[in-house]
């Protein structure tokens, strides 16, 4: 949102600065730099100088700024020839190409450091890119494994129990010890389903895909063993990945509260702020967690950052912990999503 | 005169063994849809007493099919809807609270009891079982 007027408050503060150091270039070469003007090493040492502040502004801030610096660098290095004071002769003319020259190499040292640094931009983007497609791709790959445990195992499982408990009553009551074993079958069956849809629930939650984020936080907050307090205002749906991002997050953080804070409470909270959307996990534990030093919080940082988001801890000893992730809604994926 | 009940869920092989459970214990299964768009359209041929929708249809949402099995008082196409799901009702508390449907029973509890449990239940507690 603020990037073309801050390039475009940026470009004049540049360019005021350029034409003071242009004019402050004019007057140093017109008095200071009088001395010089019989050296033709120091003529080309100053030349060399102006085309190396080219090249600089341009790498830094692109052709856009060096061009016209260079003009101005231009204009002040010809003033150095044509100072009033100084007479005009054939001389002169010779100087004309091998400034321009100079200030060339510039903007061209300068288009080669910018072309340089938007490769290294690029190949920055590449890599966020391939981070991002490998989150994805573990995300798809985690719904697929839920999908299947759901479609396949749990629903053969339940279509099982059923039956077994049909063969059950359809026993003559003669047949206790045969009734009794089939009950407990029934029994074990239930738990293996109940033990599966626990691992499920924990591989992708369904409740995810189905309600969001905010039913999937309230969801993980009531199976919490700590009370926690969710704040979700916003119910709209959000791409799939900055969903499971913020709900691993918030499960990791909750998961880290339970092992390691000593809390005895949580708060939990989303909001949207313009195209993002943030989650704040926070609690009143000991404190002192180290997100470098291993625990799971790394590879969520990992996540969140390969959807070009950030993840910021504050944890001082004795007063809880405190997370804050910030996640792009991505306008592409929102429309569709 | 018996239940008259629609099952909608993707899973044949689940709605198969419900069936025959339900016909067994009194409930007359007047029809078995695999998804949404069939269940609504054997709902409207066949106006059951009970609709039994599994939350997880694959690709669709069974809350979408309950929504609109049962959009209003006049408008319905089943007198009752109850969910039905291999999920953790704990899991779904809020969104079933928000629809339409009567309540929920976990597949594996699926019985004419827990069916005429549920029904017996005053409307606001219904879904806290």
């Amino acid at each position: 949102v603020g990037g073309p007027s801050r390039s475009s408050r940026t470009y004049l503060v540049v360019a005021a600065a350029a034409s003071f150091t242009a004019s402050a270039g004019f007057f140093a070469a017109t008095t200071i730099a009088i001395p010089l003007r019989g050296s033709t090493v120091l003529v080309v040492v100053w030349c060399l100088l102006c085309a190396g502040a080219v090249g600089v502004v341009a790498w830094r801030f692109g052709p856009l700024f060096g061009v016209p610096l260079a003009v101005t660098a231009a204009l002040a290095i010809d003033s150095f020839y044509i100072a009033p004071y100084r007479a005009f002769d054939s001389h002169d003319w010779v100087n004309y190409p091998v400034t321009a020259m100079y200030i060339a190499i510039g903007v061209f040292v300068g288009a080669i450091l910018e072309a340089t640094r938007r490769r290294a931009v690029l190949s920055e983007i590449a890599a966020q890119a391939a981070q991002r497609r490998i989150v994805e791709a573990g995300n798809q790959a985690r719904r697929r494994i839920e999908r299947n445990l759901h479609d396949g195992v749990q629903q053969r499982l339940v279509s099982l129990a059923l039956r077994a408990r049909r063969s059950e009553r359809r026993l003559p009551a003669e047949q206790q010890p045969v009734k009794a074993l089939l009950s407990e079958t029934v029994e074990e069956l239930n738990a293996i389903t109940e033990e599966v849809r626990e691992i499920a629930q924990g591989i992708h939650p369904a409740i995810l895909t189905q309600g969001g984020l905010a039913p999937a936080l309230r969801s993980l907050a009531r199976g919490c063993s700590i009370p926690v307090e969710v704040r979700a205002a916003d119910d709209s749906r959000m791409p799939e990945p900055v969903e499971a991002a913020a709900y691993y997050v918030a499960a990791e953080a909750l998961a880290n509260v339970v092992k390691h804070a000593e809390a005895s409470g949580a708060w939990l909270e989303t909001s949207r702020q313009d195209s993002c959307v943030r989650v704040k996990i926070r609690d009143d534990g000991v404190g002192g967690a180290d997100a470098s030093s291993g625990s799971g919080l790394t590879g969520l940082r990992d996540r969140v950052e390969a959807l070009g988001g950030s993840l910021a801890i504050r944890s001082p000893l004795g007063e809880g912990t405190e997370i804050d992730v910030t996640l792009p809604v991505a306008e592409r994926a929102e429309a569709s999503g | 005169m018996p239940i008259r009940c629609l099952i909608v869920d993707d899973s044949s092989r689940y709605a198969r063994d419900a069936q025959e459970l339900l016909e067994e214990e009194g409930i007359h299964v007047v029809a078995v849809a695999a998804n949404g768009e069939e269940g609504l359209r054997l709902a409207r041929d066949l106006r059951p007493d009970l609709a039994l929708v599994d939350i997880d249809l694959g690709g669709e949402s069974g809350l979408d099919v309950a929504r609109q099995l049962s959009p209003g008082e006049a408008g319905s196409l089943a007198s009752v809807v109850i969910l039905v799901s291999t999920h953790a009702e704990e899991q779904f508390a809020e969104l079933i609270a928000a629809s339409p449907a009567a309540g929920f029973i976990a597949k594996s509890e699926l019985s004419a009891d827990a069916i005429e449990a549920l029904l017996s239940r005053p409307p606001r507690t219904r879904r806290l079982i």
